[in-house]
């Protein structure tokens, strides 16, 4: 597998009809990336839509009480990680599998990623709160979007 | 040494006994697809045999083998279940070919297989199916029970005893020792040279071969012919070769052909499905003798020992220890190399003999010495086994799935073995029912429990890719997840194929088409467990690989295939059009930019496509795609035209589960977008307006009632504009047009859409739409509703890429929140009018409240009068038989007095023919008010600003009507706007009244001021004028009569009547003294105080008096004289003016002395007899009354006698009527009768 990178994150929030409502990529200005930007993008949303089964699937097993599943899913390079809100509404977050000869590391990941998630989470309570917000539809809100920024920022690509 | 993963590999092939099977093909006919089926399904129906009472089950494993696998080199381990230890041949004879070289070929080809798989084969079979070329059509099947090729290695092996006594038990009814033997028993003589060289051809290739024999069965099994009069014909199963089945086919040999090519398919029968059920039975139990002799009985404790019994096969397949003469101490780690080997391959044995617990068991000790050998290969398969193992014994601990595994128990599929079958079959099960198992050793210390065998999988194929057998990892994988996948674990089972996704198989060639087997195999297991997006997007990425580079038209096809497959799960179908709200809008835009790419060849349904994809998605594509898109949509459609109706596959050899695809005609919503969609009303002026019928009355006797009538219930449609066109007359839609793709777009034909389309005759427009622009690009649609009634406005159609397109309203989704109107009413024709005035247009923008068709403005003096013409044209196609005019104004006061027009002559004018004009002059007079501040010396100065003129506005309504309008109460209605600047010419600025010579007239006294710098004469009754100057000032005196006024009016109504009567009754005129311009002044404007009101009306009653009897005195300036002291006789005469009655009247009389001004004359001067000085009477209309009295002058002098009359709390005086002069007695004179009236 490739050597871990972060910066590489793609961030989705996803509705009940599996439509996205939110999107967040982080990806670092000065990486070269073998394949355009476009077709990246594309093949994230590609496996974060397929990584939903996997979601559901953990959610009628034994483990379905959980709001957050680390590393359900995998492809190439990414590795899955989901929270699902009591709204049903899905958080998947694409990050790089680490080796592993960084064990430590994982460790360490799966709190950072929790974290991460339960600070959107709290953003998205928030947002929820707000009377002009309709459940299940896209969120347009540029103040969500820069605190989902400040949690990227703060949880995520300090790792 | 890599090979193609097995990708339906299962738990359950590691416990099974393989069964090769392979198709010999002698001609050039191969089986049908339905045939090959039935044939497999019969040849493999049993997969277990089961002995009675026990639970040892064997299972088999059938492979189908297209060609001879390459094998693995001697000396790698091939774990005992990839071992091929039985060998099935099938071959289908060709009707009418010469049978004999048939058989040569099919044995040559057998002798191939075995010596191929001679090292591990135990038992084999060849069976051959052939048409029978009898009239009577009958499938012939004949059965080659052929010895083991690899009999005279057997025998080098130093077991030839048992290889012989099972063979010839097996063979016994019907194998003969030695050639000769058989071919004794055929007796043909083309038999006889066929089994020579048969066994010619097997002796060349097995050089050591001494047993070899040829056998045949043949059973004749009807089969359904062609003519469909199928009857069975069951001949008895003949065990050696019959001369008469022979000869009868070497005998019809010539004319069967033509009718064996009639067969289109064997359809087996039961009757020969039983028969080779029970060559299969018979082969497996076999099969299963010889493996049960070939397994170990066990294993040695020492590395340097053999194993016990020197199995020959096991010797042949392990890697010898090398002896070289000296007796080498292996290393510690060498000798748990070989223990834990052996064991494995020992737990190997077990596992497929139906022995589990002890399989469990070794293959935990080998486990346990590999692990610290570190062999990595080999540990890997022991976990492995371990795992298959464990999953064998799992259902005895876990009741749920025994439970589960009964349930897909298949009877038919096994064989039971029983202890009498057995006995009978001496010799084929050496150790059936003689287990070899201790009872301790059913423990399940060893056994793994499920969680433990995934840890033990994932363990095994990590070590695998340690190894760098990526297949075997691949393998190990799917058998992970179809393991978890039928415990009902679908996250393992997810896992498993997670891990099998990513595994690296390094020596395999570019062009090979496993990464697709393996994306499939991936995507088919995770649908399997309810992951359909998974399975979808391994799918497109299998689509991805078909279309790379080396893709055929087979390939493509199935990319195509697979790309239909997957879109469900992405909540796209191919019949509805897609929805904004279901789905993941980008990722379908994707799916279906790479189905479009797999269907490039056809034309119809790749243009359809990239349609649809521009249409549904244009929001989420990028730039780019859309260049894309369209440049390869504009190269389909100008080669192969652009699809029209609905479009279907052509036969590409894309076949699909359902049947093929079509796609419906896609209407393009979003291209171009249509922002607005708008009919638009008629000009102001031209829209028709219907006049409100006659509200009837209530009928009945309730005041409310909840029944209500069909008229009120129509109920006004929601979607009807709320205004009219008019039939034959031309009317306009807007739409707002904007282009989102990045290249020019060529709208052609864009028209409206009605819904009766012969009522409706729509112009059509083309334009190109410039590449993304803003949201507007307005177009107007001309049309001409054809006939009055309720016109349905449905959409618009229009063509792009030379496609039509129909867009209904309803369909599209920005109307749905605000929809434009969907019906419009269209009046009957109306004819049209055209207005011309004389005045010159306004030059300015003034807001009239009102549309207005035009303007005429004038600039006039205050008071100045003048015309304008104004002309109207029918310009309709209609005459104009009603037409009514109507000023309408702001202060309609004002209006009415200043404008006026003769309708009379308008009425004469209609009916107006098309094409005729009418005219009509409207006078304007510029009466607006005179009365302004006086100029004072300041304001009269330069400095201040002229006076802003004031505006006369009004607006000339003119309503028509005709034809067929007029029939339905329509109308039209027309206004012109005027605008009149009235500039200041002279002001009143004080005004007063002054009683007059006459008592029934007075002076109205005005002061003129000169607003204008010219000089202007004033001219006024009577017939008097004043020159003023400009900026001057002038009073004058106008005569007028007093004005009769009710005493019942109020003061304002009687205010009202004053300025009424005075403008009306006096003529007050200007003209410039140097220009000819003249004016009338209107003084309807002036306030009066009560005491002016009582100065200049007329009281109601007519005073008159009579001095001496009838004598009536009308005398003013001398009245009567009397003598002091000399009663005169004096009656007072009241007559009513009004006709109405005055009751209640108070009349003073009182004299009043000439020389005194203001006090009444007290009794002492005169005395009035007579009781008459304070009376009130009633006068009835028009009535008279008569106040007597008598006068006694006292004093000497001039008196008045005045008369005031009091009602309604209104007082007139009437004075100086009646004037009085006493004389002293001294002069003589007799007192003479006075009577003077006085009229106010």
């Amino acid at each position: 597998m490739n050597s871990p990178q972060f910066g590489r994150l793609y961030f989705v929030i996803i509705g009940h009809r599996d439509q996205p409502l939110f999107e967040f990529e982080a990806l670092k200005q000065e990486e070269n990336l073998s394949i355009p930007r476009e077709d990246y993008r594309h093949l994230c949303q590609f496996v974060a839509h397929a990584a939903l089964d996997a979601v559901e699937a953990n959610l009628t097993g034994p483990t379905g009480t959980q709001m957050f599943f680390k590393n359900i899913d995998r492809f190439n390079e990414w590795s899955v990680s989901a929270f699902v809100t009591t709204s049903q509404i899905k958080f998947l977050l694409l990050h790089p599998v680490r080796d592993e000869s960084q064990s430590a590391l994982r460790k360490e990941e799966a709190d950072i990623i929790r974290n991460f998630f339960f600070a959107v989470y709290e953003h998205f309570i928030k947002l929820m709160l707000n009377p002009f917000y309709e459940l299940d539809s896209e969120i347009t809100s540029r103040g969500f979007r820069e605190k989902v920024h400040q949690s990227v920022k703060k949880h995520l690509l300090n790792l | 040494m890599d090979q193609h993963p097995d990708f339906k590999c299962s738990i359950d092939d590691n416990s099974g006994i393989l069964v090769a099977i392979h198709v010999i093909r002698t001609g050039k006919t191969p089986f049908a697809p339905a045939q090959w089926e039935q044939v497999l399904e019969a040849i493999t129906r049993y997969r277990l045999l089961c002995f009675e009472n026990t639970p040892r089950e064997i299972h088999f494993r059938y492979q189908v083998r297209q060609s001879c696998l390459k094998q693995d080199p001697p000396g790698t381990p091939q774990p005992i279940h990839r071992r091929v230890f039985g060998l099935i041949c099938l071959a289908l004879g060709e009707a009418g070919s010469d049978v004999e070289a048939e058989k040569r070929e099919i044995l040559h080809q057998y002798n191939g297989l075995l010596v191929h798989y001679g090292q591990t084969v135990l038992d084999t079979r060849c069976i051959v199916f052939r048409n029978s070329a009898a009239e009577t059509r009958v499938g012939q099947v004949e059965e080659e029970d052929k010895a083991e090729a690899g009999l005279s290695e057997r025998q080098k092996n130093g077991r030839p005893s048992i290889n012989q006594s099972t063979n010839q038990s097996i063979n016994q009814p019907i194998n003969q020792p030695t050639n000769q033997s058989t071919n004794q028993s055929t007796n043909q003589s083309t038999n006889q040279s066929t089994n020579q060289s048969i066994n010619q051809s097997i002796n060349q290739s097995n050089t050591s071969s001494s047993l070899n024999r040829a056998n045949g069965l043949i059973i004749n099994q009807s089969i359904t012919n062609a003519n469909g009069l199928g009857f069975d014909l069951l001949r008895p199963v003949h065990k050696s070769l019959s001369e008469a089945n022979l000869s009868s086919a070497a005998a019809n040999s010539s004319t069967a052909t033509k009718i064996a090519k009639t067969y289109i398919e064997i359809q087996i029968r039961d009757a020969l499905r039983e028969r080779i059920s029970q060559v299969m039975e018979d082969f497996l139990l076999a099969l299963f003798s010889s493996v049960e002799a070939k397994r170990p009985m066990s294993v040695p404790d020492k590395a340097d020992k053999d194993w016990k019994g020197s199995n020959p096969s096991l010797d042949k397949l392990e890697p010898p220890v090398k002896k070289d003469g000296f007796k080498f101490d292996l290393g510690n780690a060498q000798k748990k190399k070989r223990l834990g080997g052996m064991r494995k391959i020992f737990a190997e044995w077990l596992l497929i003999a139906g022995l589990p617990y002890p399989a469990c068991q070794y293959f935990a000790q080998a486990v346990d010495m590999l692990q610290s050998a570190k062999e990595i290969l080999l540990l890997a398969a022991a976990l492995e086994g371990w795992a298959a193992a464990s999953y064998c014994v799992l259902p005895a601990a876990d009741s749920q799935l025994a439970l589960k595994l009964t349930a897909l128990d298949e009877p038919d599929r096994k064989i039971i073995l029983t202890r009498t079958k057995a006995a009978s079959l001496n010799g084929y099960l050496v150790n059936g029912f003689n287990l070899h198992v201790p009872d301790h050793a059913k423990d399940r210390k060893h056994c793994l429990t499920s969680d433990a065998i995934y840890d033990k999988l994932r363990l095994a194929a990590s070590t695998y890719s340690m190894g760098g057998r990526g297949d075997l990892e691949l393998e190990v994988s799917l058998k992970l997840a179809r393991l978890f996948m039928f415990l009902g674990d679908r996250i393992l089972a997810h896992k498993g194929l997670r891990q099998a996704t990513f595994v690296k198989i390094d020596a395999l060639p570019n062009d090979s088409t496993e990464r697709v087997d393996r994306f499939l195999t991936i995507a088919q297991l995770y649908e399997e467990i309810g992951f359909r997006r998974q399975a979808a997007l391994f799918r497109l990425l299998a689509a991805d690989r078909c279309i790379g580079p080396g893709s055929t038209p087979a390939t493509v096809a199935e990319a195509f295939r697979l790309t239909v497959r997957s879109l469900a799960p992405y909540s796209l179908t191919l019949s509805t059009k897609p929805t904004a709200h279901h789905g993941w809008p980008e990722l379908q835009a994707q799916v279906l930019i790479k189905l479009s790419a797999t269907c490039r060849s056809q034309h119809a349904i790749y243009s359809r496509l990239l349609l649809i994809i521009l249409e549904t998605f244009s929001e989420v594509l990028s730039t780019a795609e859309k260049e894309d898109l369209l440049k390869s949509l504009s190269d389909v459609i100008s080669h192969h035209g652009s699809p029209q109706g609905e479009v279907a596959l052509e036969d590409g050899g894309i076949a699909l589960a359902d049947g093929g695809i079509a796609l419906g005609v896609v209407s393009l919503t979003k291209i171009p977008f249509v922002h607005e969609f708008t009919p638009m009303p008629l000009p102001h002026h031209l829209q028709p307006l219907l006049r409100p019928k006659l509200k009837r009355g209530i009928s009945g006797p309730f005041l409310y009632t909840p029944i209500k009538s069909a008229s009120q219930l129509a109920v006004k449609d929601a979607g009807e504009a709320d205004f009219m066109w008019v039939a034959h007359e031309p009317c306009e839609l807007t739409l707002h047009l904007s282009n989102r793709l990045p290249r020019e777009l060529r709208v052609d034909n864009l028209t409206i859409l009605t819904g009766d389309t012969s009522t409706f005759e729509s112009a059509r427009a083309s334009l190109i739409l410039p590449p993304i622009i803003g949201p507007v690009f307005p177009v107007v649609i001309a049309g001409i509703p054809l006939e009055p009634g309720l016109l349905t406005i449905l959409g618009y159609t229009f063509s792009v890429f030379g496609m039509e397109n129909r867009c209904q309203l309803t369909e599209l989704t920005q109307f749905q929140r605000n929809p434009p109107p969907r019906t419009v009413r269209v009046a009957p024709s109306l004819p049209q009018l055209k207005v011309d005035t004389s005045w010159p247009p306004c030059d300015m923008f003034v807001d009239v409240g009102e549309a207005v068709v035009g303007t005429a403005s004038l600039v006039l003096y205050n008071g100045q009068r003048s015309t304008c013409s104004i002309k109207l044209h029918n310009i309709g196609r209609e005459p104009i038989e009603s037409l009514s005019v109507l000023v309408s104004s702001n202060d309609n006061v004002t209006a009415d007095r200043c404008i006026s027009f003769d309708s009379a002559a308008l009425e004469a004018a209609l009916p107006i023919k098309p094409g005729d004009t009418a005219e009509l002059d409207l006078n304007v007079w510029a009466a607006l008010s005179f009365s302004g501040a006086p100029n004072t010396e300041a304001a009269s100065s330069s400095l201040t600003p002229q006076p802003v003129p004031e505006p006369l506005q009004f607006v000339l309504r003119i309503d028509y009507s005709g034809g067929p309008g007029l029939l339905e109460n329509y109308y039209r209605l027309l206004s012109v706007a005027f605008f009149i600047d009235v500039i200041p010419s002279v002001a009143i600025t004080h005004w007063s009244i002054l009683s007059a010579e006459e008592p029934e007239q007075f002076y109205l006294v005005i002061d003129f001021d000169n607003r204008t710098d010219e000089e202007i004469e004033v001219l006024y009754p009577p017939d008097k004028k004043m020159l003023i100057v400009g900026r001057d000032r002038a009073r004058i005196p106008a005569l007028a009569d007093r004005i009769p006024l009710l005493f019942s009016d109020s003061l304002a109504v009687a205010q009202d009547a004053c300025r009424q009567h005075m403008s009306e009754k006096i003529d007050l005129r200007w003209e410039f003294v140097e220009r000819p311009i003249s004016g009338h002044c209107w003084i309807g404007d002036l306030t009066w105080d009560p005491a002016d009101i009582e100065a200049l009306s007329l009281p109601p009653v007519l005073v008159e008096f009579v001095c001496d009897g009838a004598t009536v005195v009308k005398a003013r300036s001398d009245g009567i004289t009397v003598d002091v002291g000399t009663p005169v006789e004096l009656d007072v005469r009241l007559t009513n003016r009004f006709s109405t009655r005055l009751s209640g009247l108070r009349v003073l009389l009182g004299f009043r002395e000439e020389s005194l001004v203001s006090d009444e004359v007290s009794g002492h001067k005169v005395a009035l007899i007579g009781g008459i000085s304070d009376v009130v009477i009633d006068l009835g209309r028009e009535g008279n009354e008569t106040l007597n009295c008598q006068v006694v002058m006292l004093v000497p002098g001039v008196f008045h006698l005045d008369a005031i009359f009091e009602l309604a709390g209104r007082r007139w005086s009437v004075v100086d009527t009646c004037c009085v002069t006493a004389a002293a007695v001294a002069s003589g004179t007799a007192p003479s009768s006075v009577e003077s009236s006085t009229d106010l």
